[in-house]
């Protein structure tokens, strides 16, 4: 398995796509500042959610 | 002073006792929740609902049913709703059931969840083939039970009927309230109910428009890359601690991004899902690397990686 270093229009895409992502409030585990990881905390709420999700009943 | 204190406790005592279920049940909650006088709904997902029943009719399933996972906030005596997670190309439905395809409605609601940390589930919308504007007896038996998941133990039910054959109805731009309950677009009607643990039928709720957004909007379009990735996605969810999806705009096009840190090397996996293909990237505290890995099954992608990763 090869293990290429991004060449700068990639480094470049990159960026910007976690960049944007960041800047629109919505961090996918991103430093705005550097864009480096900023690792997430698991959520006791999200798991509540989750589990209502999952325990949809089915409807007629 | 032991007397006062003792003869506090006993009213306190007392006032449990005699408390009503649903002053119970709120007290079992973090926040405190009275029944819920009125539903918010924003713009947004009233034109999600009504374009996507719309879009249905219109379609090959028509004579199934068909719903969305309803999200927003839960406030004391009011629910808000914020988003309208839809049931899939892969639910399972017929002219009499719809099953929602949960794993990805999950998946979309981590997503929010992340976006929108006050987001709870409030409830659902379903579609009935005929006139039954109340939901069904089989509702009942479910949702029941379902509701003791819910925030307030409470939850809100929508219910789309056909009320008119289209060529005989003066066509609308706008919705109708017909009554407090519900509203009418064109021959579609829109009907709403509550239903709280313990309660033994569905009560009507009344319904009042707000603005705002469909917050599940960003999905529309991406949704059946994300049915046919949901179960590789919820894989790596549920196995790589710290793992988390979000919907990024990569080169132009929308992309589902997986990304799994890695602590042997310190760094981080991320996967972008874009259409049929899965890109790869790694990136330690020093540099950024693109991985060549042929695989389109995401979960089979990421743990090629962590193999590789672990002989560095």
């Amino acid at each position: 398995m090869d293990f290429r270093p991004l060449n700068d229009e990639e480094r470049k895409n990159l960026y910007e796509a976690l960049r944007n992502n960041s800047e629109l409030g919505k961090p996918i585990g991103v430093n705005p500042k550097d864009t480096s990881f900023v690792a997430g905390e698991a959520k006791n709420s999200e798991q509540d959610v989750i589990n209502a999700i999952r325990s949809v009943p089915c409807h007629y | 002073m032991m007397i006062q204190k003792i003869k506090l406790l006993l009213n306190e005592l007392q006032q449990l006792l005699v408390s009503s279920p649903r002053q119970e049940l709120a007290l079992g909650d973090q926040k405190e929740y009275s029944p819920i006088r009125f539903v918010r709904i924003a713009s947004g997902v009233g034109q999600t609902l009504v374009s996507g029943y719309m879009e249905h009719l219109a379609g090959d399933r028509k004579n199934e049913e068909i719903g969305w996972l309803l999200l927003g906030f839960r406030e004391k005596d009011k629910a808000i709703i914020l988003a309208a997670i839809p049931s899939g190309e892969s639910r399972d439905a017929s002219s009499v059931h719809v099953k929602f395809n949960s794993q990805a409605q999950a998946i979309a609601g981590r997503i929010l969840k992340k976006r929108e940390k006050r987001l709870e589930v409030l409830g659902l919308f379903h579609t009935h083939p005929g006139k039954m504007r109340r939901p069904s007896s089989g509702d009942f038996r479910g949702d029941i039970e379902w509701v003791k998941s819910i925030s307030g133990r409470q939850g809100v039910f929508g219910i789309g009927t056909i009320e008119n054959a289209p060529e005989i109805y003066e066509k609308s731009h706008v919705a109708n309230f017909v009554s407090s309950n519900a509203f009418d677009w064109n021959n579609l009607r829109f009907s709403w109910y509550s239903l709280l643990q313990g309660d033994t039928d569905y009560k009507n709720v009344k319904i009042r428009w707000t603005l705002g957004p469909d917050l599940a909007d960003f999905l529309s379009g991406h949704w059946s890359i994300l049915e046919k990735n949901a179960e590789g996605i919820e894989r790596i969810l549920s196995q790589q601690n710290g793992s988390t999806c979000d919907v990024i705009s990569y080169q132009g096009e929308k992309a589902f991004c997986l990304l799994v840190p890695t602590t042997y090397p310190k760094g981080v996996i991320r996967a972008f899902i874009l259409g049929e293909n899965v890109k790869y990237f790694f990136e330690n505290s020093e540099q950024q690397f693109a991985i060549d890995v042929q695989e389109n099954n995401v979960d089979r992608g990421i743990y090629l990686v962590l193999a590789e990763l672990g002989k560095k």
